[in-house]
């Protein structure tokens, strides 16, 4: 079953002469469940993609169907129910909030959402990503890759329907990358979740179920 | 429950009775300004029946809620796509609605992964009949012949050879498919206990001494006494083993393999490098790839399961494998294994 569909995607930035080809024609469809990896050059697109798909961005032409719902059709306010209940996300630069402990970190978009956390779910995930101990600290007062890992469960807390990773262990050395890589895999397979992550260290994108190569804004087969 | 309603129901009209008579007693006796009086009552009066306005609003506001959601029931109920009219409304309704899909969409998992095993095991049974069928050829074509005709002792010794060798490339073909299927049907069981993993690695290089010693390969293996991990000790040394058979296989002679082990905050890196052919970045993801062969290999022996069947035991145990080479100077495999 596809989770996301991408139909004849095309995103411009600049004009004229200056023109840049972002995404020039994408056509891709993502299964449920599955890892795919995408890897390509900086500029090759590969982020324009990402938000495309996790709706921070919308495109020129084309559509983007996630859940078998088309994100054009949604207001900014839809728009922002949909990234907070179907879409996880974790960045290069990890994005937790400095003032607030790590539990605060991981609950913050259910508190948003005016939800509650499912105790034994919460209690899994940091068992997962063996958080249990760090609850009451500081995001500062954690390594990068456990920084990484607050962000991970994060985008699980509120099941979304995919997780999206931008280069997820790019500002990490290369053990605690694969250290965090490792629960990232785990916890995605043992949630059924869909991962889609960009990299560009294609040692990191044999551990995906499907490796999509991006060039120039297309998809190379 | 609902008795409990009832009696309610009864007590709170005969409360709002009193109070409505206690307001008339209190006008009576302390305003004495009949306008006044009145106005009193009718503002008392309006308030009541707003209040009342309200109550119905919500009723009616409740009774739309349960419809909505029983609709997206009735249609999971019959197996249609309900529909959704605004699935990220920030309401109750499209809240409760997205669970009930979510919900629908767990459930309905299992039936989708039902029908995708069908499809796998339809094709083991291909492949499994394409991998066998060369040397049940073979082995019949020689039967015929011995059968048939009249051959010398040396000749008849020959042929009967070839077919043995025939005969263990298929109990060797049936060895890795019996793991295959027990492993993509997920039949088999694993044991994970925390044991020493410098016995794993030992019992895993076993298997291969004597063919790295054919080849004058050496082999070298690192692991301190005290490391133990998470894992199933046989089926682990099993899968490190097919690495190292791997290795051996195209490590040319003279040639070296080592083993290394780094404890790690979560993980166990199990490092086995060797120096042989190498494996073209482009073809890192495939070599785990079920009967998936590089063209380099085609003159050595084998079926394409080894690093298939390793890569589903550590995954299995939630562990993971990774492949760095150069090419033509040596690959290592890394194997993470849970501390």
């Amino acid at each position: 079953m596809e989770i996301v569909t991408v139909h004849k995607l095309k995103k411009y930035f600049g004009k004229g002469e200056a023109q840049v080809k972002a995404l020039d024609g994408i056509d891709l469809s993502i299964e449920k469940g599955r890892f795919t990896a995408i890897i390509g050059a900086s500029g090759s697109g590969k982020t324009t993609l990402l938000n495309m798909i996790g709706g921070l961005d919308t495109p020129d032409e084309g559509e983007v169907i996630v859940d078998g719902v088309n994100l054009s059709g949604l207001k900014e306010k839809e728009l922002a129910v949909f990234r907070r209940s179907k879409v996880g996300f974790v960045y290069q630069n990890f994005n937790l909030v400095p003032t607030l402990t790590v539990k605060e970190n991981i609950l913050f978009p259910l508190s948003l959402a005016g939800s509650t956390p499912d105790q034994r779910f919460y209690a899994d995930v940091m068992q997962q990503l063996r958080l249990e101990d760090r609850l009451n600290a500081y995001p500062h007062e954690l390594s990068g890759g456990g920084q990484q890992r607050v962000a991970i469960a994060r985008a699980l807390m509120a099941k979304p329907a995919i997780i999206l990773a931008d280069e997820p262990t790019g500002n990490l050395d290369v053990k605690s990358g694969q250290n965090v890589l490792g629960l990232l895999k785990m916890s995605v397979e043992s949630y059924h979740q869909t991962l889609i992550m960009i990299t560009h260290n294609l040692e990191i994108s044999q551990m995906a179920d499907r490796v999509l190569r991006m060039e120039d804004g297309r998809l190379k087969a | 429950m609902k008795k409990h309603a009832k009696t309610l129901k009864i007590l709170m009209v005969l409360a709002a009775a009193l109070l409505f008579s206690f307001l008339c007693w209190l006008l009576r006796e302390f305003v004495p300004r009949s306008s006044v009086r009145y106005s009193l009552l009718a503002v008392a009066g309006g308030i009541f029946v707003l209040a009342g306005l309200w109550i119905w609003f919500q009723q009616t506001q409740i009774f739309h809620f349960a419809d909505e959601i029983c609709d997206t029931l009735d249609a999971l109920i019959s197996g249609r796509q309900p529909e959704v009219e605004r699935p990220y409304e920030d309401s109750v309704t499209a809240k409760v609605q997205g669970k009930l899909l979510q919900y629908y969409d767990i459930m309905n998992e299992g039936k989708v992964q039902s029908q995708r095993d069908k499809q796998t095991i339809q094709e083991l049974v291909s492949d499994i009949s394409h991998q066998v069928k060369t040397p049940i050829a073979n082995i019949q074509m020689f039967t015929g012949i011995l059968q048939q005709h009249r051959l010398t002792e040396e000749k008849r010794a020959e042929f009967l050879e070839t077919m043995a060798s025939q005969i263990n490339k298929l109990d060797f073909l049936m060895q890795s498919l019996i793991k295959m299927s027990r492993l993509e049907t997920g039949t088999f069981v694993l044991h994970i206990e925390e044991a020493p993993l410098d016995k794993t690695i030992a019992q895993a290089i076993s298997t291969v001494w004597a063919k790295a010693d054919k080849k004058n390969i050496q082999l070298s293996a690192d692991c301190a006494p005290s490391v133990t991990v998470q894992h199933d000790p046989k089926w682990t040394a099993e899968a490190l083993g097919n690495i190292l058979d791997n290795g051996v296989k195209y490590t040319p002679e003279g040639g070296s393999i080592s083993v290394s082990v780094r404890p790690w905050q979560f993980y166990t890196r199990i490092d086995i490098s060797d120096t042989g052919i190498g494996i073209h970045e482009e073809h890192y993801h495939d070599v785990f790839q079920r009967f998936y062969r590089a063209q380099e290999t085609a003159a050595e022996e084998g079926v394409g399961l080894g690093l298939y069947l390793a890569n589903g035991i550590v995954t299995r145990q939630k562990g993971y494998i990774s492949v760095k080479s150069n090419y033509g100077e040596g690959t290592t495999f890394s194997v993470y294994l849970l501390s």
